[in-house]
């Protein structure tokens, strides 16, 4: 397949999704637009290696995080968003119930946040945290388990899988409750 | 409201997916290669005038050795260790003032202990660098490495963490920093 057609494919197929991460990330759409399609810029540029990834998608992802937290950029895309926004049409509202949880995911640290989203919504284990931001397995649980708490107050559950202990030890109390 | 974070998050998601507003990939793919051609111009801009900055102090060096644009001028002129525009852009940017380096040079302070002053800055967390004093960095970081004058000079000047980064990228030779202290 010819360079530019890949590329254009890879764009229309995995954008939108990455603009949908950066924003629970960032909880700025024009912010997580501009580092989104600043990423993919830098990806065209270096298009011949990275079209040979096994996950090109996470390549995108980690740069346009990087490019988000950076503060000279942040500050940058800021201007830039503002442009933007003056040339857009009015965005939807967005609910009052994802505004809550923008609001909740902006006063947690960016690093446990990041894990948030990357566990939580892109869907990946530990172990491929680990592989994609280079933090230790320890230090990704320990930002998890922060973020968790933090948000604990505006979710009833953390999709995790029950652990059979805890299992047993339920079932065991209902047991001699009935008892 | 108390749904599941996945199902919380991909509502999330699900908004900024379908409200945002891409670029084509095609208006992306032009400003990466244009961004390319500039940066490639750039270096190779930058490129020839490391060329001419080494030919200068090697003018200098060797004062019997000079290069073909050299040929005729004296080798040792006080042009030839006169700062690049680079070195000009990259210190001004940073609001280093000549005061300041020539400061530094009749100090003593070699390139090479501006770039290890640098590297130590660099290793300083945001939250420090934010608070950068330069007596944090000489007595923290470099106080064996300088000597009360070199640290009195330092304190003196009262360099900013930027601005010593910026004295590293701009990697003076030894020529311009003797030339500095002479003026």
């Amino acid at each position: 397949m010819p360079k530019a057609d890949d590329f254009d494919e890879f764009y229309a197929t995995t954008s939108r999704r990455l603009v949908g991460q950066l924003f629970a990330m960032t909880g700025d759409l024009h912010e997580a637009e501009d580092a989104v399609q600043e990423a993919y810029v830098r990806a065209w540029q270096r298009w011949s290696r990275i079209q040979g990834y096994h996950d090109r998608e996470a390549w995108i992802r980690t740069v346009a995080y990087r490019i988000s937290v950076n503060a000279w950029s942040k500050a940058r895309n800021r201007l830039t968003a503002h442009h933007r926004a003056s040339r857009h049409a009015e965005q939807p509202e967005i609910s009052p119930d994802l505004l809550t949880l923008v609001s909740a995911l902006r006063k947690i640290p960016e690093p446990q946040r990041w894990v948030i989203v990357l566990h939580h919504l892109v869907g990946l284990s530990i172990e491929e945290i680990v592989a994609e931001t280079g933090a230790p397995a320890g230090t990704v649980k320990a930002r998890l388990a922060r973020g968790r708490k933090a948000l604990a107050p505006l979710v009833s559950d953390f999709d995790e899988p029950r652990s059979p202990r805890i299992h047993l030890a339920e079932q065991s109390r209902e047991t001699i409750a009935h008892a | 409201m108390h749904d599941s974070l996945r199902t919380q998050l991909s509502d999330l998601a699900g908004y900024a997916s379908g409200n945002a507003r891409l670029d084509a990939p095609a208006a992306l793919r032009r400003h990466g290669t244009r961004r390319g051609w500039r940066r490639r111009g750039g270096t190779a801009l930058l490129g020839l005038g490391v060329v001419a900055a080494v030919g200068a102090v090697a003018g200098i060096a060797h004062p019997g050795v000079t290069g073909p644009d050299a040929a005729g001028a004296p080798a040792s002129s006080a042009s030839s260790a006169q700062l690049t525009a680079y070195q000009t852009t990259v210190l001004a940017t940073a609001h280093v003032t000549k005061a300041q380096v020539a400061a530094l040079a009749k100090s003593g302070f070699t390139t090479a202990q501006i770039s290890a002053l640098a590297a130590a800055t660099a290793r300083l967390t945001q939250q420090e660098k934010n608070a950068l004093t330069t007596a944090r960095i000489a007595a923290g970081y470099l106080a064996r490495y300088l000597t009360p004058a070199e640290r009195t000079a330092l304190l003196r000047e009262g360099l900013k963490a930027t601005q010593i980064a910026a004295l590293a990228k701009a990697h003076l030779s030894a020529a311009q920093l003797a030339a500095l202290s002479r003026n």
